[in-house]
């Protein structure tokens, strides 16, 4: 492919070649020679550049290399820094002179040394390595897509891009962390004390002897130590230690209002760490850890279990939950193609080209019959030479029109008759004759001609403007989507005329590339559109089911966002009384958005700057900008307000249910959930 | 196999090819690198020779013009420059006194002028010079083009760093230089070695007869043959025709040979498409037209639902007392 350079460089030397060697060669040939020598010279460097494009870039191979901790792993782990080595070589008979390698970076990684870029010249089984830390900072899933190349000559005249695909998905997982949450990079589950033995010894139903206290009333008589009792004259009481462990139950909420915002730092994905902190920091106590995950639809269940292969799980589930992204529905198609263009262009150039995904004139020619007035014109365009053909096929007589046709035609047939004769100018009879012919027909023949002409204007619109451009984008997008799909050129018309068909599968080819697109958070009539009131019977569902297969006190932390429920909270706080009434702990765990001030720390709105403190050359545009952001700042303390409201609204009604309610970002999660299983250690029953 | 470059120096220049570079740096770089700096006396070099072949053939004003334009392109990283400076030398080979007025006419001038000593160095230096500065553009300015029409405002166009210059890298340009002014001269030879002979059998191109002087006469010619000038023009879009579809055959069989699976149903499916999308316009448009009647009969559908619904309802809310049969005769069954 040319570049302008190359292009400016080969008009210019034609043209000087040109002028050189056929207008002023009797003069000179100095001009000849040199643009004949120049243009020999750029055909060499085209020959040499397509010689190594197809003998060399066609080969072009690279290979991936991911360690964490110095091994290759297949999957990572957040907040851990890991290693990508990439290496590219190709086995060709050609050198690549000059070559730009860029590895592709995923969104919601965090570089930390090297860069993912570097230039290189590529002769035949030498590699260029590319090496680069990089750092998750949320679990998920991480899909490398490959590398890109592009490749010009030494004067720049000549460019190619292609885009070598190596797609790799990596599962990132949250950080392992210790019993007391806090987080380290390595295992050591085999020092832990085997189960039902705590480090932090506490009174329980086991059958190890932990003490003697003084005999409080209630104590059952069979725990009364007689022999203390008869030495100290007084009742005392056994105390055995705990070794029944508890089982947690966590809950996390998956639906779409929670995984709205940029890679990496959605509600869900900090409610994926919280709940991968907690299962990891209960587990070290070696007490049960279950997970549900629910959105407003379905759950899915992981049932309490304790190993190490168990936990493995909980923590793929959770990075697998946390990749989640949100429904690209009600997104406006053309946002959606705006998102995936660029993107399909990025990842598949060879596919994308002109030369192989085009739209040819024919398919931009806009059709007259899809409009109703089309047939009038088809009627006006073939209507009067038909008549005429059918007039002169039956010029020696034969059956008439029907009534009114006939009448139509007849006055029309002298109408234009009439008008020909008039103007036909008077000379010599035969050529006035064949004149006032000439010109009878033409008028015949007139409304066709118009009705062509509007045909043609039409017809012609569909290449120029917006349309074109958008058919064409839409077309190329269509291949390429068909193409994967294997459904061949039916699918391509199929997903140009139906946007139903075609905004599916754009949201799955950017889900399946991990590409995020912006969606509208309100709808048309100003409704929140991601409130998602069906999860909350998706989840009191699952927590009545959890207490129903409970086999001693439990746990439940729910991490939702039930803010914004209201009275479709009412089946939650069903459940709720259900669980407190069979003695289980339920603890709500609320994340809260980054860009609403705390109850807490709720500072006034700062009020908006004055007009006359403004440099005056900035105009009248300030002042527009002045009432925008201060009708923003409006609608923003009016959010506020409202969600404030909504929160202590929820907390009201899930507390007087017996749940205890908490922000994210209010003190520690993950301690407070571990002193309710303290708690609930206590209580359990003794024997 | 090997690794290309481990040198961390080396790396070290690669990863800063993306900064944009200031005039004083540009200016720095051309000079003090060692690297570009044979570049920048090359493209000196040959720019010297250039203006010093226009001033001996009496082009003294071009020569000037010549050394400005080149230096200044190079120092102000303009693309255009070498282009420029072609069509600056081209002006004042045509008019060396700077003024519009040609010289002698002389019909045999092509004859006498093949492999002339100042043609082939100041050829040879124009080459050198094109070449060096686009290379010096790529090394301070910019290498590749950008991906998008207009640049945006992140994107940071990228440089050949100079670690890539290979030790013998002019070296070879130089050679190469030399060797495509001595086929600019063999080619410009037998372009006008050969008579345009379409009336005879055979191949129709024939050796033009040297000695004679009737194929450089003004006038016409008789039917069949054709002067030097016309020869020239026929040998030349010729070529340049054939030639380009040699090029198409060998490259675009080649291109052929090693597309990828996916590029080849791509193509597949694009002709196939191309071929019938009208009858597959038809077909979607009646499905849409399909779709569109089945939502509008739901649509129908419940909105007599809703009506018959509400006119129940209303008619309890005000006592009014209809026949239950009625309305689930109406439900039931629409066309009642």
């Amino acid at each position: 492919m040319l570049t302008p350079r190359g292009w400016w460089f080969l008009i210019i030397v034609l043209l000087i070649f040109a002028i050189g060697a056929f207008a002023v060669v009797n003069y000179t040939t100095v001009p000849a020679i040199l643009a004949l020598t120049l243009l020999l010279w750029f055909l060499s460097q085209w020959i040499y550049f397509n010689l190594a494009a197809n003998g060399a870039l066609a080969q072009l191979q690279a290979e991936r290399l991911v360690l964490q901790g110095g091994r290759t792993t297949p999957v990572l782990w957040a907040n851990v820094p890991f290693q990508v080595r990439l290496r590219v070589y190709h086995q060709g008979n050609f050198t690549i002179r000059y070559a730009l390698l860029e590895d592709r970076l995923p969104a919601g990684i965090n570089l930390v040394e090297g860069h993912t870029a570097t230039t290189a010249t590529l002769p035949r089984g030498q590699a260029v390595d590319i090496r680069y830390t990089a750092q998750c900072p949320a679990p998920g899933v991480v899909r490398f897509e490959g590398v890109r190349v592009r490749v010009a000559d030494l004067q720049g005249f000549f460019y190619r891009r292609i885009f070598l695909r190596d797609p790799v998905e990596f599962l990132v997982l949250p950080p392992l962390v210790d019993e007391e949450g806090n987080q380290r990079a390595d295992k050591r589950f085999n020092i832990l004390p085997p189960p039902g033995i705590h480090r932090l010894r506490r009174p329980g139903a086991g059958d190890e002897l932990h003490d003697l206290r003084d005999y409080q009333p209630g104590d059952p008589p069979k725990m009364i130590a007689w022999k203390a009792s008869a030495r100290k004259d007084k009742l005392i009481t056994k105390e055995y230690e705990s070794d029944v462990p508890v089982r947690c139950m966590l809950f996390l909420d998956t639906s779409e209002g929670v995984r709205l915002g940029p890679t990496g730092n959605t509600l869900l994905t900090r409610l994926a760490g919280i709940s991968a902190v907690i299962a990891q920091a209960a587990a070290a106590n070696r007490d049960l850890v279950g997970l549900t995950t629910f959105d407003d639809r379905s759950a899915q269940v992981l049932r309490p279990a304790r190993t190490q292969t168990h936990m493995i799980t909980v923590l793929r589930t959770l990075a697998d939950v946390a990749a989640l992204q949100p429904s690209t529905r009600g997104v406006p198609l053309e946002t959606m193609i705006r998102q995936v263009y660029p993107l399909a262009h990025e990842i598949y150039p060879e596919l994308m080209t002109k030369k192989v995904n085009t739209v040819p004139l024919s398919r931009l020619w806009q059709p007259l019959l899809d409009r109703w007035w089309g047939w009038i014109v088809v009627f006006i365009l073939v209507a009067p030479p038909a008549l005429a053909a059918y007039k002169l096929a039956n010029i020696l007589g034969g059956p008439p029109l029907p009534g009114p046709v006939q009448k139509i035609y007849q006055t029309w047939m002298a109408t234009t008759f009439d008008f020909a004769v008039r103007i036909t100018p008077k000379v010599f009879w035969v050529t006035r004759i064949l004149l006032a012919l000439l010109i009878w027909m033409t008028v015949l023949c007139l409304p066709s001609v118009l009705a062509a002409v509007v045909w043609l204007l039409y017809g012609v619109r569909g290449w120029f403007g917006q349309r074109v451009a958008e058919l064409r984008k839409r077309k190329q997008l269509a291949a390429l989507l068909s193409l994967q799909d294997g459904a061949g050129p039916d699918a391509i018309e199929r997903y140009i005329h139906d946007d139903t068909a075609f905004a599916q599968r754009i949201s799955d080819f950017l889900e399946h590339h991990r590409h995020r697109c912006p969606v509208p958070m309100y709808d048309d009539d100003g409704r929140y559109r991601y409130r998602c009131e069906q999860k909350a019977q998706v989840l009191a569902y699952q927590l009545i089911r959890a207490v129903g297969v409970a086999r001693d006190n439990e746990l439940y932390v729910v991490l939702a966002d039930l803010t914004e429920l209201g009275d479709d909270l009412e089946p939650l706080v069903r459940a709720c009384r259900v669980a407190r009434a069979r003695r289980h702990h339920v603890l709500i765990i609320v994340p809260w958005p980054v860009d609403i001030p705390t109850p807490d720390s709720q500072t006034p709105s700062p009020p908006p700057a004055d007009s006359s403190s403004r440099p005056e050359k900035l105009g009248e545009e300030p002042r527009i900008n002045k009432h925008q952001q201060r009708i923003a700042q409006i609608v923003q303390d009016s959010l506020t307000r409202q969600y404030h409201e909504s929160f202590r609204s929820m907390r009201r009604a899930l507390s007087q249910a017996g749940a205890s309610v908490l922000r994210v970002n209010d003190g520690d999660p993950v301690r407070l959930v571990l002193d309710h299983l303290d708690r609930l250690r206590g209580m359990r029953s003794r024997r | 196999m090997t690794t290309a470059s481990t040198d961390p120096h080396l790396e070290s220049a690669r990863q800063n090819h993306t900064q944009r570079l200031s005039p004083r740096q540009v200016v720095e770089r051309l000079l003090q690198d060692e690297r570009i700096r044979r570049y920048t006396f090359a493209a000196l070099g040959a720019l010297a020779l250039t203006a010093l072949v226009l001033y001996l053939s009496g082009g003294d004003i071009g020569a000037a013009v010549v050394m400005l334009v080149g230096t200044v392109s190079i120092v102000f990283r303009w693309a255009a420059g070498p282009p420029l400076v072609l069509l600056v030398l081209f002006y004042f080979s045509v008019f060396p006194f700077g003024y519009l007025q040609l010289g002698y006419n002389n019909p045999l001038q092509v004859r006498e002028t093949h492999f002339r000593i100042s043609d082939l160095i100041l050829v040879m230096s124009a080459l050198v010079y094109c070449g060096s500065a686009y290379r010096l553009l790529g090394l301070v300015h910019q290498s590749l083009p950008l991906e998008n029409t207009s640049r945006r405002r992140d994107e940071a166009a990228p440089r050949r760093p100079s670690t890539h210059i290979a030790a013998n890298e002019l070296t070879q340009f130089v050679s190469a230089s030399a060797a495509m002014v001595l086929a600019g001269q063999v080619v410009w030879w037998l372009i006008n070695a050969f008579d345009f002979t379409p009336m005879e059998s055979g191949f129709p191109f024939q050796w033009a007869d040297q000695e004679s002087f009737a194929r450089y006469r003004s006038g016409s010619f008789p039917p069949g043959e054709f002067s030097a000038g016309q020869s020239r023009f026929f040998l030349t879009v010729g070529l340049l025709f054939f030639g380009y579809l040699l090029y198409r055959l060998v490259f675009g069989y080649w291109r052929l040979r090693v597309m990828g699976p996916a590029e080849g149903a791509m193509i597949l499916a694009n002709t196939s498409w191309a071929e019938s999308h009208r009858e597959r316009a038809r077909i979607e448009k009646w499905r849409a037209w399909g779709r569109q009647r089945v939502l509008a009969r739901r649509r129908y559908e419940r909105s007599r639902t809703t009506a018959v619904s509400d006119s129940r309802i209303a008619a309890l809310a005000v006592g009014r007392h209809d026949s239950p049969h009625r309305g689930t005769d109406r439900l039931d069954n629409p066309s009642s």
